[in-house]
């Protein structure tokens, strides 16, 4: 696929480079934002599995910079105006979208300069290298190590002394954990969503160290099998937990995000990475001591919309215990650009580098080897 | 919905087949001497006998959970092993099928009761069983390298999972284990980091430490996805190595040394060395890791490294080798790219650096659709060559090697031989000590083979350039004379000359000077005659008597063709009593009689019919000629379809295949059927004589020689030849297609190939290698075709034998990902998916004793944007004709369009009607409102919208297209986002419910009516938030009653559940309720189907059946 090609399937991929981002999945964080105000009161975030980093990217321009980023920086200005003119849009509601699109325009991308804060601190955390970024403390990392907490908590605190503190829990928590890694996918459904699930635990393994109660958590998950007993495990920690798929995460990918508001440690918990939980039954006790408090919280947004909740009849007979379905969220309003449909480019449009070129795959040498060797179907041949 | 007073009967649901991944295999050798494959398919084990294919059992195993490995009990020298038991797993799920079980189910006999699913503590990579101090005994090793111990019964039934022991904890995509005596087990694990660590553990708990670290590995530079240990390889007397092989993301394969002196010495060896890894350590890619200054000398311990396949490498397992080191180890890798490879690993043990090696590439063998080998199972039986299972994720089974050849008639000797002239020459001067003929001189570089043709099975003959022939009659090897020849017939050969097989021990040739000869294997060589010009090919007609044979002569630059006769009653040739008058310029390149016509093919790809009556002498004008517009290739066979007289086939080196059906009398002939298989260059193709008849191509591919049945989508053999354009000929027994001869010239040698069967079986057939799109069921549930990631449509027919399906044709026109697929009928379908395509392929059966599908793309859809890089989402067929033949259809493309064509089905052409364009949302489903002309559209934001347009009459100029401006008469907000799956129902005139799936996990059920004003209306909306834990990938209304609806949905999260819509307490709103929910076996659902009356089929990574029914399954 030519880039231009790929910049008409994919607005986002386009919006990104217009608009300096590391990768496309910083609109996600932005539209996850938008719907769930991460970023409210928040001064203290560890980003997990950052690299290339758009997300400490979005960390560090709105927390640090100061920036602040609306519906217009991904807003389909021609679908709003389609969508006003097919009457998508409810007419009731047409006063406070006007309101809200005036303080859209003001909101849009601003900057004040003056405010540039110094109280925040963000620490973001790969295997990868991360370019730096301004404000922002990168550390070269395994989320799974226990090594890796004290490391972090000395990030967030210099004054943090390993030998002093006996346990892995922070003594200055943060306000917010996010992680939007996800691995190589294999194509074998079962262990994509086993390894994914893993990497997912790494991170609420690390968040349970760190986070302090009343906390967010948001981290990338794949809505497979038994994605329903991963929700009623993080509703043991948090609140209200929530999927939610933003408007930039294509409609044909498996990927949403877990968005874990009110960090509530259940009562004589304590976190340590060296007895993680997603192993063991450690979670499963957890769990049934929980029991009772997992109930099903209604969806948040539904009811307001005219259409009739119904809650059916089950006589299949099934067992649901342990089984739990978030309440799903769409994030980024209607006229947020749709990443699936394809795009008519403005005449004259000149496609962009991407901000950072993709960190190199681990068959690089392969590839190369096999084009010296003479094209893709010469046969590879490696010294040692 | 009037409300109901009886109540119905709750509707169940219970799965019928299913068609998924092959994710664990494994041999069992029982004591009856007949081996047994061991595969695990979704939830199922089956047991297959390897000698008949046939499935002797399967069993459901775990209640949801697929089947990721299967262990037998077995001996190290793969002798018979029923003494234990099956170690299955998958996922966390774990369990032991105990011996008297296995018997059982090798007997074709249900174990009288399941046992026990256990649960680990974490997922499962491997496992094994074992005896020590008489116990049986058990471990697991877990994604953490984690070893868990199973503790069973004496009779081998599970009782307890043990605790978990580890040195370190990082997290594995591979691990391998192996015994290493009553009281270790030597454990291997692949990192996602691209490290291995390799440790043992002792399970006698009374030593101060249950394990010990052995190497840790690095030098990969991606995950590491396999790792098998290898047994003990005796390398020289009393001398023994044991490896590791691993493979990689990095796309190479590494063999490593991992015996040393404790290894050697167990009993005593399990003291602590500074070796252990009792922290976790720091994991990276590449230079990322820190090794430990203990552990850098163990990457010099990597024995061998090569680089092989087109993609990731998932598996690596050792083959047979002979002890002493005398031949070389074989290694095989299984990969992405669905091959298989084989590798020779050759040892060195001798140097002062210790084991040293190097891996040499022998064969790649193709063995699955789409993408993926996820199992593989190596079985290594003393002095046997290797049986080696591959399953992928097309479900398919293939299976070689340890295969004893039946020795049946017809087969053939195995032997692939190269021989020079000189070679040639030497071997006549041996075989026939006294020439009849002056010896040819050695060592004359000008000489060259020429033509070769297959006299029999177990003959082949060679013209030269000297003008020479030999022949060779094959008994085990070729043994080769020369033919007495005329000094006369030999000058007249020289330099040039042409020679087909006839029929039996017959052949004709050409020569230059116009002369035609008949040699017969056990006569001289006879002139059948002279035509005045030099003789260009010699085409046998197919399809007539082979006794009584004829065939086309034709002479360069003449303008026409001349027909040869053999008579047998009288052993007469005769030539030029009758002829085919040919048009200007025309060469032809086939020949076949069928029925009463003589069709020739030429080399433009000209295919011209010629009415035909034993009678007849003189000049036969042609009846009527044809030429596909898009080739310009010649026709390089042409074949009557068995017990056909109206059917033939013709090959093209254009790569594909086309069947025709000839009108009456003659007057012509039209295309029913076009096919690409995987070939480049079809050269010709022969129906076998079996029951069912098969077809077997051959042709290049590249480099290759390629060796076909079009009928079971096998390669029956690849060789490598150097590419087209050269001279040879092949031959195989009628009733045995997988015996083959071939004979070719190959850098100035000749090449005599013979395989006595194919080296690779199909064991059990699959389907489409990537994840299932789209399922759609013709009119009458007459055929089931299904579209996939890879491009592919297939088009299946209910198995006559059983459940499951037969694949009647393989669809390969697409380029990118099919989206949407329809009937219209039985014999018309509709596809369309990326870089603005949509294509109309008819379907029909022909008349002959070969049961294929006629199919072909017939129309397709060209009114594309200049970059041709939208997608068509979905498209629709309106309710009703416009005139006779014209139909409108609709179609919805990502850039948030839809647009209405007429499609003319005589002239198979469209017409624009018009568009009407969305908010930006791409669309993705769309349809016709049951009825009427309306269209509903799905979209990506969550909105249906109804499309109306105005009455329409068309203006002055002549079109069938409608014209009317499109706009939207209701817009519905259903979703939060994507609909990703919809369906439709009018229960009785102006009432029409509406069901959807989202990706918001929602299903929702609209009720629309129509008001006064002839206006939809809107009597209601309900919504089940979370139906399913995912997206509602799928959804059909399968029951659409009076008073009830019932719809099926499918979702990602692999549950497929029945829904019940009736009315609402005192006839207000819908009442809804969900009847079943069930466990599928399919991942990343697709689409679900109503197949036939009470039956849905699902695809998504396979497929699957089920039956619904309103009564309770016994």
């Amino acid at each position: 696929m030519g880039k231009s090609s790929k910049d008409k399937r994919d607005a986002y991929y386009r919006l990104a480079k217009e608009q300096g981002w590391r990768a496309r999945s910083a609109f996600k964080l932005l539209q996850l934002d938008e719907e769930f105000n991460l970023f409210e009161n928040v001064t203290r975030v560890v980003d997990l599995c950052a690299a290339p980093g758009s997300w400490s990217q979005v960390l560090s321009r709105v927390l640090i910079k100061n920036e602040k980023f609306g519906r217009c920086a991904w807003e389909d200005r021609e679908a709003k105006f389609r969508q006003r003119m097919l009457n998508a849009i409810p007419s009731e509601s047409t006063d406070s979208q006007q309101q809200e699109e005036r303080q859209d325009f003001e909101m849009t991308n601003s900057q004040d300069e003056s405010s540039n804060r110094s109280d925040v601190k963000i620490v973001s955390i790969d295997l990868q290298p991360i370019s730096p970024l301004p404000g922002v403390i990168t550390l070269r990392a395994d989320i799974t190590h226990p090594a890796t907490v004290p490391l972090l908590l000395k990030a967030l605190d210099p004054s943090y002394d390993p030998e002093a503190s006996a346990n892995q829990q922070a003594q200055h928590p943060v306000d917010l954990v996010i992680s939007d890694g996800a691995p190589d996918v294999t194509g074998l459904h079962d262990l994509d969503i086993y390894v994914q699930s893993q990497l997912l635990f790494a991170a609420l393994n690390l968040a349970l160290c760190v986070l302090k109660p009343g906390g967010k958590f948001v981290a990338k998950i794949f809505r497979g099998r038994n994605v329903d007993l991963l929700y009623a495990q993080l509703k043991v920690f948090f609140e209200k937990v929530y999927v939610a798929k933003p408007r930039s995460s294509r409609a044909s990918s498996v990927e949403a995000f877990i968005v874990c508001i009110n960090f509530q440690p259940p009562e004589g918990f304590k976190a340590s990475l060296e007895e993680p939980l997603g192993v063991g039954s450690r979670l499963s006790e957890l769990q049934q001591q929980q029991q009772d408090s997992i109930c099903q919280s209604g969806p948040s947004k539904a009811g307001d919309d005219g259409i009739t909740e119904v809650i059916p009849e089950d006589l299949s007979g099934s067992d649901n215990k342990y089984r739990w379905v978030a309440p799903f969220v769409a994030c980024g309003d209607l006229s947020a650009f749709d990443s699936d449909a394809s795009y008519k480019l403005a005449a004259g449009h000149i496609s962009l580098p991407p901000v950072q070129p993709p960190t190199a795959p681990p068959y690089k040498r392969a590839i190369e080897l096999r084009r010296q060797n003479g094209g893709a179907y010469g046969k590879p041949v490696v010294s040692k | 919905m009037p409300q109901t007073s009886t109540p119905h009967p709750r509707t169940q649901l219970r799965q019928n087949f299913v068609l998924s991944p092959i994710t664990a295999l494994e041999f069992y050798h029982a004591e009856s001497n007949s081996s047994y494959l061991l595969a695990g398919e979704d939830t199922w084990l089956r047991i297959y006998n390897v000698a008949t294919s046939r499935l002797v059992k399967q069993l459901r195993v775990f209640n949801s959970q697929p089947i990721h490995g299967i262990h037998a009990w077995k001996s190290d020298d793969g002798a018979p092993t029923t003494e234990g038991g099956l170690l299955i797993w998958g996922g966390q799920s774990v369990m032991v099928l105990p011996p008297t079980s296995v018997t059982l189910l090798i007997q074709g006999t249900a174990p009288p009761e399941l046992p026990t699913e256990f649960y680990a503590p974490d997922w499962i990579y491997d496992g094994i069983l074992f005896s020590s101090k008489g116990e049986t005994r058990g471990a697991l090793v877990t994604a953490h390298n984690e070893i868990v111990t199973l503790k069973l019964s004496p009779d081998g039934n599970l009782l307890e999972l043990g605790p978990v022991v580890s040195p370190s904890r990082p997290i594995l995509y591979s691990a391998n284990l192996t015994l290493l005596d009553d009281n270790t087990i030597l454990v291997a694990g692949g990192t996602v980091f691209g490290e291995i660590i390799v440790w043992k553990f002792c399970f006698d708990s009374s030593r101060p430490s249950q394990w010990e670290v052995l190497y840790v590995f690095s030098g990969h530079e991606g995950s590491i996805f396999g790792v098998t240990i290898s047994p003990e390889i005796e390398v020289a007397p009393g001398s023994k190595v044991r490896l590791l092989a691993s493979c990689s993301d990095d796309r190479t394969i590494r063999i490593w040394d991992i015996a040393d002196r404790q290894l050697a010495a167990t009993q005593d060896g399990m003291e602590i060395d500074s070796k252990t890894l009792g922290e976790a350590r720091e994991t990276g890619f590449g230079g990322n890791s820190e090794v430990k200054e203990e552990n850098k000398n163990d990457s010099t311990r990597c024995v061998a490294v090569t680089m092989g396949h087109l993609s990731r490498i998932w598996h690596v397992k050792f083959g047979e080798y002979t002890p002493g080191l005398e031949g070389p180890i074989n290694v095989y890798s299984f990969g992405e790219d669905t091959t298989r490879q084989k590798w020779e690993l050759s040892l060195d043990v001798t140097g002062s650096e210790g084991c040293k090696g190097a891996l040499k590439h022998c064969t790649t063998d193709s063995c699955h659709s789409g993408k993926n080998i996820w199992s593989a199972a190596v079985s290594n039986k003393k002095g046997q060559a290797s049986l080696i299972a591959t399953g992928g994720a097309d479900g398919k089974i293939v299976i070689s090697g340890g295969m004893s050849s039946s020795g049946s008639e017809g087969d053939y000797e195995a032997f692939n031989l190269s021989l020079s002239f000189d070679d040639v020459l030497g071997q006549i001067q041996e075989n026939s000590p006294t020439p009849f003929m002056d010896p040819l001189p050695k060592g004359d570089p000008k000489h060259a083979f020429q033509k070769y043709a297959f006299l029999s099975d177990s003959r082949v003959i060679t013209t030269t350039s000297p003008g020479r022939i030999f022949v060779a009659d094959i008994q085990e090897t070729p043994k080769w004379k020369e033919v007495r020849l005329p000094d006369e017939v030999v000058a007249d050969l020289r330099s040039y000359n042409i020679m087909r097989s006839v029929a039996m021990d017959t052949v004709v040739l050409g020569s230059s000077t116009g002369n035609v000869y008949l040699l017969h294997s056990r006569k001289p060589i006879r002139l059948v005659g002279n035509l005045s010009g030099k003789i260009q090919d010699i085409l046998p007609l197919v399809g007539v008597d082979v006794q009584n044979w004829q065939a086309v002569i034709t002479v360069l630059g003449a303008d026409r063709a001349y027909i040869l006769s053999y008579d047998a009653s009288t052993d007469e040739p005769s030539i030029g009593g009758l002829t085919l008058s040919l048009p200007e310029h025309y060469i032809p390149t086939a020949a076949a009689q069928v029925g009463s016509a003589i069709i020739l093919g030429s080399r433009v790809g000209v295919v011209t019919i010629y009415s035909f009556s034993e009678d007849r002498v003189g000049t036969i004008r042609p009846q009527n000629w044809s030429r596909d517009p898009k080739t310009k290739d010649a026709i390089t066979a042409i074949v009557p379809l068995p017990g056909s007289s109206r059917d033939f086939l013709t090959t093209c080196r254009d790569g594909k295949y086309r069947m025709y059906t000839i009108w009456r009398e003659n007057r012509g002939f039209s295309l029913q059927h076009e096919i690409s298989p995987p070939m480049g260059m079809i050269e010709g193709a022969w129906f076998t004589t079996t029951e069912n008849p098969e077809l077997i191509l051959h042709g290049f591919k590249g480099k290759q020689f390629v060796y076909y049945n079009a009928t079971t989508s096998a390669v029956l053999a690849s060789l490598e030849c150097g590419g087209a354009h050269r001279s040879f000929a092949i031959i195989s027994p009628l009733t045995n297609p997988n015996a083959l001869r071939l004979i070719f010239t190959k850098s100035s040698h000749l090449r005599f190939y013979s395989q006595s069967s194919t080296f690779l079986r199909t064991l059990k057939e699959g389907g489409h290698g990537r994840e299932i799109r789209a399922v759609a069921c013709s009119a009458n549930f007459k055929y089931i075709a299904t579209a996939a990631e890879d491009t592919v449509i297939r088009i299946w027919s209910p198995s006559p034998t059983g459940p499951g399906f037969k694949c009647l044709a393989t669809l390969e026109k697409h380029s990118s990902g099919i989206q949407s697929l329809q009937w219209k009928g039985d014999h018309t379908l509709v596809s369309c998916g990326g870089s603005e395509e949509l294509f109309i392929w008819s379907i029909t059966r022909l008349k002959s004793d070969y049961e294929t599908l006629a199919v072909k793309c017939e129309a397709f859809w060209n009114f594309h944007t200049k970059d041709k890089d939208l997608r068509i989402m979905a498209f629709d067929f309106s309710n009703s004709y416009i005139g006779e033949y014209h139909t409108e259809f609709a179609i919805a493309l990502s850039n948030s369009t839809i647009q209405t064509y007429t499609y003319g089905e005589r002239t198979l052409e469209f017409e624009f009607g018009s568009e009407g364009r969305y908010t930006g949302a791409c669309p993705t489903q769309l349809r016709y409102v049951p009825g009427c002309e309306d269209i509903i559209v799905a979209y990506t934001d969550g909105h249906i919208a109804i499309w109306t347009r105005p009455f329409w009459e068309p203006g002055p100029e002549i079109t069938s297209a409608n014209k009317a401006p499109l706009s939207i008469e209701l817009l519905l907000k259903l979703h939060q986002s994507s609909i990703k799956s919809f369906d439709v129902v009018s229960p009785h005139d102006g009432r029409y419910i509406i069901a959807t799936g989202g990706d918001d996990n929602a299903l929702i059920v609209a009720d629309l009516g129509i008001d006064d004003g002839g206006k939809y209306k809107v009597n209601g909306r309900y919504r089940v938030s979370s139906a399913h834990g995912a997206a509602v990938t799928g959804l059909k209304i399968v029951r659409d009653d009076a008073d009830l609806i019932e719809v099926v949905t499918v979702s990602n999260d692999q549950r497929i559940k029945l829904w019940r819509a009736e009315s609402g307490q005192d006839g207000q709103g819908i009442k809804l309720s969900l009847q079943d929910n069930r466990y599928s076996g399919i991942a990343d659902v697709g689409d679900v189907e109503v197949i036939s009356s009470g039956k849905v089929m699902v695809g998504g990574v396979g497929m699957e059946v089920w039956d619904f029914n309103p009564f309770k399954w016994p």
